[in-house]
């Protein structure tokens, strides 16, 4: 059964699952990160703590696109089976590299700030 | 390599697996254990910053362990049948369901552990907002009192990290693209 098929017989539960949530959490990374920004700059006592806020936004994001998606899942296991699979996300080419390389590089900025969060 | 090559990288992969594992129970173990029979901290407050083996060794164990995690996360035994190119369009009802089923399990697993790493980030918030000591500081206290050991865990948490987290390439026989 293509996306077409699927779109047809069940259009709510396939509209449900093309929410297109990545936009939210990249525009709320953004956010968070300039608030934590701002805050830490603002002298107040514990300046460490909202240097937290953007992990804690994004990991929460996450959270709630995982339940979501569960909760859309779980739904579709009862009525459409088919709609449970994960459908491949065609990325452009030039992502390769970059998925490639992401966690190390992101591996060793987490060591270099918590180097100053160790201190 | 030879034919048997493939099948001692899979061993020597779950070995490294299994010994990661056994190095955090071991961790773990020996943390809970000697909380249990002392009643004082196993370090000064603040904890020392200084401890043995110095810093910049853990943290080439940590790069090392997390490369190692890499390399042998393509050592491991991989189902034909799980490749993306070799997946068949689920037929029936009941494969659909079976595997939807998969989904929805590694689903739950991963929400799950994205709630564990929210609830460790509010109390690190927390605790440095109020003036208690963040998880920063017990990891200190950890590496401040059992200084190989805690390299060790530490080692082990990167080499599940570098496994898990830094995907080995692809072949474009295996993506299918």
């Amino acid at each position: 059964m293509d996306a077409t098929e699927a779109a047809a017989l069940q259009p709510r539960l396939t509209a449900l699952r093309r929410l297109p949530v990545g936009r939210v959490g990249i525009g709320l990374m953004a956010l968070s990160i300039l608030v934590a920004i701002v805050v830490a700059k603002s002298g107040r006592p514990g300046t460490e703590a909202p240097y937290f806020l953007p992990a804690i936004s994004i990991v929460g994001f996450l959270a709630l696109i995982d339940a979501w998606d569960l909760a859309v899942g779980l739904a579709a296991w009862l009525r459409a089976p088919y709609l449970v699979l994960p459908e491949r996300i065609e990325l452009p080419a030039w992502t390769a590299p970059v998925a490639q390389w992401l966690a190390p590089l992101m591996l060793l900025l987490g060591i270099a700030v918590g180097h100053y969060f160790w201190r | 390599m030879s034919p048997k090559g493939p099948e001692i990288a899979r061993w020597a992969s779950l070995g490294f697996l299994l010994a990661a594992g056994g190095v955090l129970v071991y961790a773990l173990g020996s943390a809970f254990t000697y909380t249990a029979t002392h009643p004082g901290p196993a370090c000064s407050n603040p904890p020392a910053l200084a401890a043995d083996p110095p810093q910049w060794i853990v943290v080439l164990c940590c790069l090392a362990a997390f490369a190692a995690g890499h390399l042998s996360g393509r050592w491991q035994q991989v189902d034909p049948q799980h490749l993306p190119a070799a997946m068949p369009a689920a037929v029936t009802e009941a494969e659909q369901r079976q595997r939807g089923r998969q989904v929805l399990v590694i689903e739950g697993l991963l929400l799950a552990f994205l709630i564990e790493i929210l609830a460790l980030l509010v109390f690190e918030v927390v605790a440095l907002s109020s003036g208690r000591w963040p998880i920063t500081l017990y990891v200190r206290c950890a590496y401040n009192a059992a200084g190989w050991p805690t390299t060790l865990g530490a080692a082990s948490v990167t080499f599940l990290l570098g496994r898990w987290l830094w995907l080995p390439r692809r072949s474009s026989a295996e993506t299918g693209s």
